[in-house]
């Protein structure tokens, strides 16, 4: 029960962090496309403000779709819950939880191979032998237009897997019975659009 | 073995984005290549690498902004200034003052739960049943995603790999021929069941309405303009948009706070997620679609159906229609587009923006068609009526509504004006 307790604590740790980044990016959206149209409209054209606006809104969306899940807001087909009594109920939100878990950590594995921080280890962190070694040009990918190493970005994958986990998790432990779900863990509302 | 865990997943209710994630790593797993592991969270970041995707949240939120700036009541009494003496005057009211809300907002449920608070009660007291009254508004919302700005529509667009603009103003005519529809519905609903007729507005009236609706009336006009003007792109329509939104809230409607911003923010960021993360899963399940050759292999067996482009548009209509009823709107686009699309177009030889509008509003009417309906039961939520109730008597809304897509799928001009 402790893990439990744990689980849930951190998860709304999370959620409060990710809250914060939440209305910081997307402000950051909304600023900087404003700023780039109304300075065009005097002739001066920020073109790395567009392309810091697109890596924001990407980490939004893998940010917001973490809370959601937290928030069990996500998009999903509850046909069968509707028709399901209360105890099969239970049981559905516990399968969706353990695969929503799985899929955390997958991804996580996914990105592990992709960042392979052994084979950087390994080279001594000499980009250009872990690059000879494996082929793999992640840390060396910079953006088109600000010219910005893309690895930084890429980040938000890594972060996005361990926060599904981590949510899942918390949502299975209290789908479990271990602990109570608390009302809007996530302290969000949405409208579905 | 992968459509098998997919259709398990649907069932027992994982979320949409995470099903098709799933799938494909199921694929992967199952086809050995594991190579494609090392690529996949980069597919899932790529498929948001979109300048046209940026419109989704400035578009959602204006939404938001003008939530809380008194939008709704301005354009209710700016239509009744117009349309209130006509018999069933306020059925006419609450889809017109649907269409404008709908220039303004892009998303059917949030139009349809913003607009049931205000239309449900007002007709009720007026003497309409609730579940008309529901029907109505509901039906109403369909408009939001069709008369731009649309997220389904800019979804589409990214998914399709078309210019945002096009899209959006590929919904111009099939959003006021609905409109039409949905009057001309009323009218004949109206003489038949003896509906109330409202009271005449003085011109003094009348020009007191439209001068507190016009601020409102601006912003479709900067996104309208911005975009048919050529003026901007969408995303910059919509960024403008959102300061106008802002600046009526603040200074014009006084509805709005600075301290009211970061909730606004927040549910931004959120509606925009549920959008985006959509539209990421969908590029990681088309990229393993794609190794899979679904498309090829859906072909092939459409192909023996449907012999003419016609009769694959009739398919489609039929086949999402059924779709519809279980999974609707953004989440139904991006299961069906990466299969559909391609034999849409390179084998039919369909124009893709007149098929994205076609699917479109075939999968946005699967909101409002039970028993899996999330604007139906918005609605119907909001109003205390039962959603069977309200489907029973939107029924000459919702045939109305297939045969207007009949017509799209048969004639590709209203779709294509503008391009």
């Amino acid at each position: 029960m402790k893990i439990a307790r744990a689980m849930t604590r951190l998860s709304a740790a999370v959620t409060a962090l990710e809250r914060v980044l939440l209305i910081g990016l997307v402000a950051a959206i909304a600023v900087l496309v404003l700023t780039n149209v109304l300075l065009r409209g005097v002739g001066i054209t920020i073109a790395w403000a567009d392309e810091l606006a697109v890596y924001s809104m990407i980490l939004s969306g893998f940010v917001g779709a973490s809370l959601m899940l937290r928030g069990r807001i996500d998009p999903a087909v509850l046909l069968l819950h509707e028709f399901t009594p209360a105890r099969g109920i239970w049981l559905l939100r516990t399968i969706v939880s353990i695969i929503c878990v799985g899929f955390g950590l997958t991804l996580l594995y996914t990105t592990w191979r992709w960042f392979e921080p052994v084979g950087l280890f390994e080279a001594g962190f000499d980009i250009e032998t872990f690059e000879g070694s494996t082929f793999n040009f992640i840390y060396t990918d910079v953006t088109p237009v600000m010219g910005a190493p893309t690895f930084w970005f890429y980040f938000v994958m890594p972060f996005f897997g361990v926060t599904l986990a981590i949510h899942a998790a918390a949502n299975l432990v209290e789908d479990l019975g271990w602990v109570e779900r608390p009302d809007n863990p996530a302290k969000i509302d949405a409208t579905e659009v | 073995m992968a459509a098998v865990i997919f259709l398990f997943l649907l069932v027992v209710g994982v979320p949409v984005g995470i099903i098709l994630c799933v799938s494909a790593l199921v694929y992967i797993f199952s086809s050995g290549n594991l190579l494609l592991l090392d690529s996949y969270p980069l597919q899932l970041f790529n498929a948001l690498n979109n300048f046209g995707l940026l419109a989704i949240p400035l578009f959602i939120l204006i939404g938001e902004l003008m939530n809380g700036a008194g939008i709704t009541q301005r354009l209710v009494r700016l239509a009744a200034a117009f349309l209130g003496a006509l018999r069933g005057g306020l059925a006419y009211i609450n889809l017109v003052a649907n269409m404008m809300v709908a220039s303004i907002l892009g998303s059917a449920t949030a139009q349809i739960a913003m607009m049931s608070q205000v239309m449900v009660p007002e007709m009720e007291k007026e003497g309409y049943r609730r579940d008309f009254s529901t029907a109505v508004t509901a039906f109403g919302g369909l408009l939001g995603p069709i008369i731009p700005p649309s997220i389904v529509f800019v979804v589409y667009a990214v998914l399709a790999q078309l210019a945002v603009r096009d899209m959006l103003l590929a919904g111009l005519l099939p959003g006021l021929m609905l409109t039409a529809l949905f009057l001309g519905t009323i009218a004949i609903l109206g003489t038949w069941h003896n509906y109330p007729r409202g009271q005449k507005l003085s011109w003094a009236e009348k020009r007191a309405a439209f001068s507190r609706a016009l601020p409102m009336l601006s912003i479709p006009a900067i996104i309208i303009g911005t975009i048919l003007g050529g003026f901007g792109s969408p995303t910059e329509a919509a960024a403008l948009g959102a300061l106008a939104a802002l600046g009526i809230g603040l200074f014009v409607t006084g509805t709005l706070k600075l301290s009211d911003l970061p909730h606004i923010l927040l549910r931004t960021g959120i509606n925009s997620a549920l959008v985006l993360f959509l539209v990421a899963s969908a590029g990681v399940f088309s990229w393993v679609l794609v190794f899979g050759q679904v498309p090829q292999t859906a072909a092939a067996w459409i192909q023996t159906v449907a012999t003419t482009p016609t009769a694959f548009m009739l398919l489609v209509l039929v086949v999402l229609l059924l779709v519809g009823t279980v999974i609707d709107g953004i989440a139904g686009l991006i299961m069906v587009v990466p299969i559909l699309l391609p034999i849409a177009t390179e084998v039919y030889g369909i124009h893709p923006v007149h098929f994205g509008v076609v699917v479109s509003i075939n999968l946005i009417l699967g909101l409002l068609s039970p028993p899996v309906g999330i604007g139906l039961y918005v609605a119907a939520n909001v109003a205390k009526v039962s959603p069977l109730a309200v489907f029973r008597v939107a029924m000459p809304f919702f045939v109305v509504t297939c045969l207007a897509l009949l017509v799209l799928a048969l004639v590709p001009l209203i779709s294509l004006a503008f391009l």
